[in-house]
């Protein structure tokens, strides 16, 4: 005789049926500009930008000997930053100026050829003390380098509250506190 | 048992009879005590974290759009340990929704709104919208891009109500920022609401007790009775107990945030560039994004306002599809499919780039 399948396997069944369903039709439906084009791909050197100043970019992985547009994309327009030839190894380099046009905001940048599309995402900043901002709130996460003492500190008020949050949650339960004797 | 040291007991003896503490020496079913019935009590200690750090950071705030980014920048690069805890205030935040998410899920898994509880749940629900919108005003207070299309957004839905909507946009009061009236509500309107309603909520839960899992109500209320008579019932513990574990995972949690805070700063955008629209979302909300490309702005308004009147008609349509057993199974699978769709939204939202919305809106 088949055992009947218990409610909670059925239903875990059905879940996992639908995740399945819902999670390939996501990765079908992705947009293309999660993905790579052709293995292509660009980076962005000393960032972030400022605006009115100069962009650098390095391409790799197009094909040899051949064109690529650079553009600058953003709600404020396209901006056409210039065209570059790979070299024998489909790789580029290209420097030049932000236009004045693009204000500070995020861009996106852009790379095509004939068969191949790269982009990143950037951020022009309005000045450099904006630049500076950005850069010093990035590397908050060990800022503290320089106060080891508020660190150890902290890292010590730390242990303190886990070790105690250990001990009350998995005390076990005969262990009572009672203020009777 | 654990005693503590001689002439301890007086005092704890004086509160006790001072502040009525014999009102918490009750009985709670064992099941109580793991993490799953927890999580409410989590999330309830993360919300002291959050409020605690808080009011150290608006000791450095100003909520004037003129000076709010520079008093951002202020808090994490002079105020005293101002990096860590606005660190851990956003690490809590977010452990908090998590912890929020994974309690609903669990009520609703457990059917813990079933008669005579329908109310324990409204009130819930109404605590859940009162901490999205907290996470909201809290992401704008920042005032950084982020902050700004999120305001923008904001306004935006206010326009699409109308007259009702007006509270939402800057036109309801000339003489205030909508940024500090976004303050006020954050610091003010939103947490005494919290409190109300938090007291509701727990003072239900002690009216009606923890919610048994589904077919084991007759037990859990016999045990219950049995220990209530002095005799010994081992699926029954103490309330005691039930609060030492909550405050232990709640501790635990805090460290984590600690920890987070320590080690992971949070971000902190450049200053808002009016005009453009170029950021996405927290993942709280990011899974709305797609809505928002498909359909534009108005799909913001509707889409959360169908999901919260449908989550508030769970228990009536539990009880009604009481009646038809294999209908509960069709619900269950329903809004099974509907939590999947915004997990497998939230990616997608997440790996779009970012589109403009705002442009053309009035």
């Amino acid at each position: 005789m088949i055992p009947k399948k218990k409610p909670q396997t059925r239903m875990l069944q059905a879940f996992l049926v639908i995740l399945t369903i819902i999670g390939g039709a996501a990765l079908a439906a992705s947009p293309h500009q999660a993905w790579a084009h052709g293995g292509a791909t660009i980076k962005l050197a000393s960032e972030p930008f400022v605006f009115g100043g100069k962009i650098t970019i390095a391409g790799e992985n197009f094909e040899e000997k051949d064109g690529v547009t650079l553009k600058l994309l953003g709600l404020a327009g396209e901006f056409l930053l210039g065209t570059v030839t790979t070299d024998a190894e489909g790789r580029f380099r290209y420097e030049g100026d932000l236009p004045l046009t693009a204000h500070p905001g995020n861009y996106q940048v852009l790379a095509r050829s004939k068969d191949a599309t790269a982009s990143a995402n950037t951020r022009i900043l309005a000045s450099l003390d904006a630049a500076q901002a950005l850069e010093h709130t990035i590397d908050l996460g060990f800022h503290r380098g320089a106060s080891p003492g508020a660190t150890a500190a902290l890292a010590a008020v730390i242990g303190l509250l886990a070790v105690t949050g250990f001990a009350l949650a998995f005390l076990p339960a005969s262990c009572r506190f009672s203020w009777r004797r | 048992m654990l005693l503590p040291p001689r002439g301890f007991h007086i005092v704890a003896g004086w509160l006790h009879q001072r502040l009525g503490l014999s009102a918490f020496t009750y009985h709670v079913p064992v099941y109580a005590n793991s993490l799953p019935y927890l999580l409410g009590g989590i999330t309830l200690v993360g919300i002291l974290v959050i409020g605690a750090s808080g009011i150290y950071l608006a000791q450095f705030y100003h909520p004037d759009p003129a000076e709010a980014y520079a008093s951002s920048l202020f808090i994490v690069q002079e105020a005293p340990l101002g990096d860590f805890v606005r660190g851990v205030h956003f690490w809590a935040s977010n452990l908090v929704m998590g912890t929020l998410f994974l309690h609903v899920l669990r009520v609703f898994v457990g059917k813990a709104f079933r008669p005579p509880r329908e109310a324990l749940w409204l009130v819930g629900l109404g605590l859940l919208v009162l901490m999205l919108g907290l996470f909201f005003t809290g992401t704008i207070l920042k005032w950084d891009q982020e902050a700004f299309e999120a305001l923008e957004h904001n306004e935006a839905m206010g326009r699409l109500l109308g007259g009702l909507g007006t509270w939402f946009t800057g036109e309801f009061s000339t003489a205030v920022s909508l940024l500090m009236r976004v303050y006020v509500a954050h610091v003010a309107i939103l947490p005494v609401l919290l409190l109300f309603l938090v007291a509701g909520h727990l003072l239900l839960i002690r009216i009606h007790g923890m919610a048994p899992p589904p077919g084991r109500e007759a037990e859990v209320q016999a045990a219950l009775e049995t220990a209530g008579r002095g005799q010994a019932a081992p699926t029954v513990s103490h309330f005691g107990v039930h609060l030492r574990r909550l405050l232990g995972f709640g501790l635990l949690a805090t460290a984590l945030a600690g920890l987070l805070a320590l080690v992971l700063a949070p971000p902190l955008g450049p200053a808002p560039t009016p005009g453009i629209e170029v950021t996405k979302p927290s993942w709280v909300f990011v899974w709305l994004y797609p809505f928002e490309n498909w359909w534009g702005l108005q799909s913001l308004l509707w889409i959360p306002t169908g999901l919260i009147l449908g989550l508030a008609a769970v228990p009536f349509a539990y009880s009604i599809a009481a009646r038809w057993p294999r209908s509960q199974w069709f619900l269950l699978v329903a809004w099974a499919t509907i939590l999947v769709a915004i997990i497998a939204l939230g990616f997608y939202g997440w790996l779009t780039t970012p589109m403009e919305h705002l442009m053309g809106e009035p």
